[in-house]
Formats: structure tokens, sequence, C-alpha cells
């Protein structure tokens, strides 16, 4: 797989297909930097520590049954965690196209952010619920 | 395993909607996807794909995701 342009993602938000909603996708995975410079040392010394992941999405919202709002506001309003998986094409998942996941909880929501003569977009960020963090799968 | 009809105008794990398919959801999927008009029990009606797997999407003739149409030059790392 060579240089690519991004244009059919795929998004699953609990195990519903959203991909026709998003237009832009994120994934983060930082880990903590901890010093640990000991005396005697010129430099700072770094480990790795705790990881983090987080996954934003912009969304055009849809109010109707089943979309976007209907999928994103329950979860939202409950905290459950959900399982959410993100691939680069919207093709199998393999080698060159692995799949995402997470499992997730939504902590901020706002189903409705935009100014007049705008389309209602919003960039939602899906914050990690599992010690797993994010899964990169590539069995087809 | 249940038997379910997608009901929602998205595809529901890789099911189109209208399409019935079986799965074993958890009690909590199942819950909020029933309640958000994703799925609907359809037990008694014959579902297009058996087991608990996803619907596979078809691969097109050309999926290498190389969307830039361009052909790496010679020696060149991408």
């Amino acid at each position: 797989m060579g240089k690519f342009v991004l244009k059919d993602a795929f998004v699953s938000v609990d195990s519903t297909d959203l991909s026709n909603f998003a237009s832009s996708v994120t994934i983060e995975t930082p880990a903590d930097e901890v010093d640990i410079t000991g005396f005697g040392s010129d430099y700072r010394e770094f480990a790795q520590g705790l990881k983090d992941a987080t996954i934003t999405v912009a969304f055009f919202q849809d109010f109707a049954a089943g979309s976007v709002h209907a999928v994103l506001g329950p979860l939202h309003a409950s905290g459950d965690p959900f399982p959410l998986a993100i691939r680069p094409d919207s093709g199998a998942v393999a080698a060159t196209n692995p799949e995402f996941q997470m499992t997730a909880r939504l902590f901020n929501y706002n189903p409705l952010a935009a100014g007049i003569g705008e389309a209602a977009t919003m960039d939602v960020s899906f914050r990690n619920a599992d010690q797993a963090g994010i899964v990169e799968d590539t069995t087809p | 395993m249940g038997t379910y009809r997608v009901t929602g105008s998205t595809k529901f794990r890789g099911h189109a909607p209208g399409k019935v398919f079986d799965a074993d959801l958890d009690e909590s999927e199942e819950k909020r996807a029933i309640d958000r008009g994703s799925i609907a029990h359809a037990d008694g009606e014959q579902s297009a794909l058996g087991g608990n797997g996803y619907e596979l999407t078809l691969d097109g003739e050309d999926n290498d995701n190389d969307e830039t149409g361009l052909e790496p030059e010679e020696g060149t790392d991408l």
C-alpha cells in the first residue's frame, strides 16, 4: 500500500455504520512521559508511562431514527461502554486496511453546534473505556 | 443467538437496512440498538446470512487504497 487519499473511511459506533455522516477522523494514542532522571545526569531521561486513547470524529448531525443523534445521544446519557471501529477504507479488514477498535465511552456530546447557513457538524471525542486501549485488527 | 432485521437507515454490523441477520448480541448492545430503532427482533424470519458474523463488504477490483493513481518511482520508498 502506498500513499493514499482518505475518501472512504469506515466509522462504526456501537455497531452502527455512520461513515456517511463522518467527514474526518483522528486516532490518538499518547503515552505519559515520566521523568526518571537521576543525580549525575546532564540530560533528562524519560520513560514511557501509561498510555491513553482517544478517537475524534467530525459528524454531520442527523436526527433520523437509528442515525447519528439516535446513536450518540443515548450513549452519552447512559455512560455505557460501546464498541467503536475505524478503518481507512470501507472494504474488508486486511493488513493494508487495518481496523482500529476501541471500547469507548462518550463524555461530551454537543448535539447541535452550527451557525446560520452552516452544516450542522460536531466533533465527537470517544474516550477509552477498557484496558486494551486501541486494538489494531488486520485479520480478514 | 437471535434473529434481527435492520430497521434503521444505516448499516448495522455490516448488514444493510431491511436485511435480516442472526447475531449473538450482548444484552446491553441489543437493548440500545432496538431502543434507537437500528434493529428489531425478527424471530421466525430467515436470515440472509447465518452464523454470528458481520456481513463482509465486497472488495472492488482495486482495493489497495492507493487513491492517487500514481505508481511509485523506481527505488522510492513510500
